[in-house]
């Protein structure tokens, strides 16, 4: 729907003419992802299950018996490692021409579609540990409130690097109105001068 | 009228200065009154304060408010800086704000009972990006506030600037031309003071003043008790009792339209005289009776609406309309409070969402969404609470009534998941889409698919054996969910909703 204006047409759009996110092909997270997600998921309950077993071994702690205390805390960073897998499986990036597709979760599995034209802007960053790995993190800012960012996690450094430069083009040229679209898209709020 | 010129400092007219004594000292008071009134912890604490004590320390805190208020006043300086408003302030820190006109979404002007001998009133601008208020003039003259108001409005307000630059003039030092009055606008919407007070009857608010009010008697329910006795309303109320059930079904009738009545007058004070004017580019909404509140919406950044139709409302066929705008607030307590508000529409009324919204046309019917979405929690539900009640009917003999009440409640829930399947529904028309939920009231949104920021297409396991999905989109004022659609419908919704972002000529938010 477009305001009253000049330029103004509605025409009938048929749907099975639009182009199909799910036709896409999916490229999968970097091998590296996957054991990034099982250190950050399971390392948590790793370590508390051997605080446990050094409780267990301390004379003045009265943990006498207690020799499965330690358990419940590996289970728990087993299945998070297992389930860490299965995210890694099923976790894919794509771009389109004029948007970005990114597939994540293992129950509920979502598709998520963010218009290069909707990107406010966009961040690359990588904490020690993807460093380490050769990963990084791509943060795309919309509007409609913090839930609204998408965070495209498990990409190697290069592309990374790569989405993040043709995801500021792509802006870039949108803001221009290269593509049909936006006229003020890529603006910040308010300006503020602190003194 | 004065030639006021917009590009020199102003400055809070003396008056104001008073007005932020008392509004410093009314926050103080509501931010401190549930830990003043907590536990009676402050009355204890009162109580044991002498009388001397107590007016020595009130003064000391009259005499810091009044240096505060001094502070701030004479430190507060704004003006018009081209295509922006430059905004000074502070107390500790200095705070230099400038906002481009093409960001405001909002100009409002307020002006409270006691601003009106003094020709002053509260001048506010809203942003997307701000979480509140992003500039609050408390207390400028309505000269200024008018020549403020009407400058940002030819400004950004997509009024063509273009007989300024033709003139050569500055457009801040010509704040007096074109001002619009009630001559060039249209009016929309003029509900009257009946169904303003309606508006208060159906509308939630009556819970919130009944919350309110129970939290408000158990706090102070000592007190409250020695005004009922000294009034003699204990008497009254002790008479009506002996009356037996008639008497205490009365009393509680009696309480319950009260409440409803109070809540229709608070409506009436809120609303009072309640104009909605059609200003081309812009709507216009004035009302309030103490208070009494101008909205100036810029029509482009309305991104969306919301008709609510309560439970109550829905018997009197009444309906509110809310105004989305684009808003970094992720969640919201009261979520009429301080929003574009439409109050006392009737069935009749409904073309103002066209009017509002060019395009949006309420629709006759809806897609409902999968009937799994009541097989799912009917089936989960019931056997969640069959099983449970089965245990306790063979362990637990002596309880089979409480079973039995159980089983009654398990009806009702069961009728609400009914009555909530009915209520969803769904539909795209012109790239409009509407989506309405509900139990017993109705609440039905529409935005433009255009402005959709992202879509989500999600399947759980249940979801994907049954061949559904549920669409998440994102758009600027929020997130509107259609749960339990059809595979193919929600992959075509979502993919129509990013074609339509991908090719919009304009993204305004």
């Amino acid at each position: 729907m477009e305001q009253a204006g000049e330029g103004f047409s509605n025409e009938q759009v048929d749907p099975s003419t639009l182009p199909d996110f799910e036709r896409v092909e999916l490229t999968p997270v970097a091998g590296a992802y996957i054991h990034w997600a099982q250190i950050t998921q399971s390392a948590f309950w790793l370590l508390l299950g051997v605080a446990a077993l050094i409780a267990t071994k301390l004379p003045f702690l009265p943990l006498d018996g207690l020799w499965w205390l330690p358990l419940p805390p590996v289970a728990i960073a087993a299945i998070a490692s297992v389930y860490a897998r299965l995210d890694a499986r099923f976790r894919a990036w794509a771009l389109r021409e004029h948007d970005l597709v990114y597939r994540h979760g293992v129950i509920w599995r979502k598709t998520v579609i963010v218009p290069f034209s909707r990107i406010q802007h966009v961040e690359a960053l990588h904490g020690p540990l993807e460093r380490y790995l050769g990963l990084m993190r791509v943060k795309c800012f919309t509007a409609g409130g913090m839930s609204a960012d998408l965070t495209v996690k498990g990409l190697d450094r290069d592309s990374a690097r790569r989405v993040r430069q043709y995801l500021l083009e792509q802006i870039a040229e949108t803001a221009d109105g290269g593509v049909e679209s936006s006229v003020v898209t890529g603006e910040e709020g308010p300006s503020r001068d602190l003194d | 009228m004065t030639s006021i010129d917009l590009n020199a400092w102003q400055r809070l007219a003396p008056m104001a200065l008073l007005f932020l004594i008392i509004n410093g000292g009314a926050k103080f008071i509501r931010e401190n009154l549930y830990a003043f009134a907590g536990a009676g912890a402050g009355f204890a604490f009162l109580d044991r304060l002498g009388l001397r004590e107590f007016l020595l320390g009130g003064l000391v805190a009259l005499l810091v408010a009044v240096l505060v208020a001094i502070i701030y006043h004479r430190r507060f300086r704004f003006r018009i800086e081209g295509d922006a408003m430059r905004v000074r302030q502070g107390l500790i820190e200095n705070k230099d704000l400038r906002i481009r006109f093409a960001r405001i979404q909002n100009v409002g002007l307020s002006q409270p009972i006691y601003f009106r001998p003094f020709g002053l009133v509260r001048f506010t601008l809203e942003t997307p990006g701000a979480e509140s208020t992003e500039v609050a003039l408390p207390g400028i003259s309505r000269e200024l506030a008018l020549a403020l108001r009407d400058h940002i409005a030819r400004a950004g307000g997509g009024v063509a600037p273009a007989a300024d630059d033709d003139t050569g003039q500055d457009p801040a030092a010509s704040a007096d031309d074109r001002r619009e009055g009630p001559d060039d606008s249209t009016p929309l919407h003029v509900p009257g003071n009946f169904r303003l007070f309606l508006h208060g009857l159906v509308s939630n608010q009556v819970w919130l003043i009944a919350g309110v009010a129970a939290w408000l008697a158990g706090t102070f329910r000592e007190r409250i008790e020695q005004w009922v006795d000294a009034t003699g309303v204990s008497l009254v109320v002790q008479r009506t009792l002996e009356l037996g059930w008639t008497g205490a079904i009365g009393l509680v009738g009696s309480l319950v339209v009260l409440l409803f009545a109070l809540s229709g007058v608070l409506s009436l004070v809120r609303f009072h005289g309640f104009d909605l004017r059609d200003l081309g580019d812009r709507v216009l909404a004035v009302g309030g009776l103490l208070d009494r509140r101008e909205q100036n919406i810029r029509r482009e950044k309305l991104t969306g609406l919301t008709l609510c139709q309560t439970a109550l409302g829905r018997l009197i066929g009444q309906w509110y309309l809310i105004g989305k705008q684009a808003s970094s607030k992720e969640f919201e307590m009261d979520p009429s409070s301080g929003q574009f508000l439409v109050p006392g529409m009737r069935r009749d009324d409904l073309v103002l969402v066209g009017r509002l919204m060019p395009g949006f046309v309420v629709p006759d019917s809806l897609h409902p969404i999968s009937r799994r979405f009541r097989t799912l929690f009917w089936t989960r539900i019931s056997a969640v609470v069959l099983f449970l009640a089965g245990l306790a009917w063979w362990f637990l003999p002596d309880l089979r009534l409480l079973v039995a009440a159980a089983l009654a409640v398990l009806l009702v829930v069961l009728w609400a998941v009914h009555r909530s399947w009915r209520c969803w529904g769904w539909r795209v028309d012109d790239g409009v889409c509407w989506v309405q939920q509900g139990l017993i009231g109705l609440q039905r949104d529409a935005f433009d698919l255009a402005l959709t920021q992202q879509a989500t297409v999600v399947r759980t396991p249940y979801f994907r054996r049954h061949g559904l999905a549920s669409v998440r989109l994102v758009l600027p004022h929020g997130q509107v969910t259609v749960p339990f659609l059809a595979h193919e419908d929600a992959v075509a919704l979502a993919n129509r909703a990013i074609h339509a972002a991908e090719t919009a000529r304009f993204h305004r938010v």
